[in-house]
């Protein structure tokens, strides 16, 4: 096979795959060439030769499954650290008006809202154990 | 609802549009991977790391290429990763993901005239096979699996070529 027809076999696949027109110039090489004719014809056959057949994958539902999960993880990360920094803005704006009040002299007045609220908040404890069960119940029921 | 719709809403972070693109384009990397590594177990490890990448940054996809030319551009650079992983283990193994084939794998791949293909796609260099996948196959053009293969247009059609003239020769044993 000499260099010529190596270039117009290159040629004859780019027109088999449709990156190409057939040219005047390739089908008259293509008559009178008979290792470009073999070349053209088994190239044909290849379509019939090297057919793959597309599988299902059996495990699909299950490597899907992981995906999903691994989404749900990370936007429950996100999720939390999203949380986490909500409560580290609001502990220092807490803990910075705090502070204020306690430099700007009242001291005393702050003292007094603690320790209502130390007193107030155990009767809160019963509303907050309900609200655990309920809460408790709806996942139960969920899952 | 379209892909470029599904697309949006994927990277809204919707679990159900996602759902609908990675099912819809499993076959595809699935089918595209199984015929690269010709190994079953392989091919679904690395499409689902193909799809975990995916999912990492489906944030930063253009839309300039179909989806699913996206997620083959990505699974086509985790086989080259796995290809060179398993080199660096196992040097003397000219060609380990074809190679190291389980028994779950001749399940599949070794199922009448389809053992044969898959016996001459074995035969194919890596890099050359994966360019007569994507064009035999999957019909991309050589400018698509050029940006696929990050090579020159001259290097997929040579590879192509190559591919051909190798594929020729074996079915001429055969034949024989």
């Amino acid at each position: 096979m000499n260099k010529s027809c190596e270039m117009y076999q290159m040629e004859l696949m780019d027109v088999h795959y449709g990156e190409s027109e057939m040219t005047e110039e390739l089908r008259s090489h293509l008559y009178g060439c008979e290792d470009c004719s073999r070349y053209w014809e088994e190239l044909g056959e290849l379509e019939t030769s090297m057919v793959f057949p597309e599988f299902e994958d059996p495990f699909k539902e299950i490597v899907l499954g992981k995906l999903m999960a691994e989404r749900e993880n990370k936007s429950s990360k996100k999720r939390n650290a999203l949380e986490f920094a909500a409560f580290i803005l609001l502990a220092a704006l807490f803990l910075g008006s705090c502070l204020a009040l306690v430099f700007s002299g009242h001291a005393v007045a702050l003292s007094r809202i603690y320790l209502s609220i130390f007193m107030v908040s155990p009767l809160m404890l019963p509303f907050l154990i309900k609200r655990q069960i309920t809460k408790g119940a709806h996942t139960n029921g969920r899952a | 609802m379209k892909e470029d719709q599904l697309i949006k809403a994927a990277k809204k972070n919707d679990p159900k549009a996602l759902d609908q693109l990675f099912r819809d384009s499993y076959p595809i990397v699935y089918g595209y991977l199984l015929k690269t590594t010709l190994n079953e177990q392989t091919a679904r490890d690395l499409t689902q790391e193909t799809f975990l990448k995916a999912l990492n940054k489906i944030g930063s996809f253009k839309a300039k290429s179909k989806f699913s030319t996206w997620l083959i551009s990505i699974a086509t650079n985790l086989h080259k990763d796995e290809l060179r992983k398993r080199s660096r283990e196992r040097p003397e193994s000219a060609n380990p993901a074809v190679s190291s084939a389980s028994d779950v794998e001749k399940s599949v791949l070794e199922r009448e005239a389809f053992g044969k293909v898959s016996e001459i796609l074995k035969k194919l260099p890596d890099a050359k096979r994966r360019v007569f996948i994507l064009k035999h196959y999957y019909h991309y053009s050589y400018e698509e699996i050029s940006r696929i293969e990050n090579c020159p247009i001259g290097t997929v059609r040579s590879r192509l070529h190559d591919c051909i003239n190798k594929i020729r020769s074996e079915m001429g044993v055969e034949a024989q």
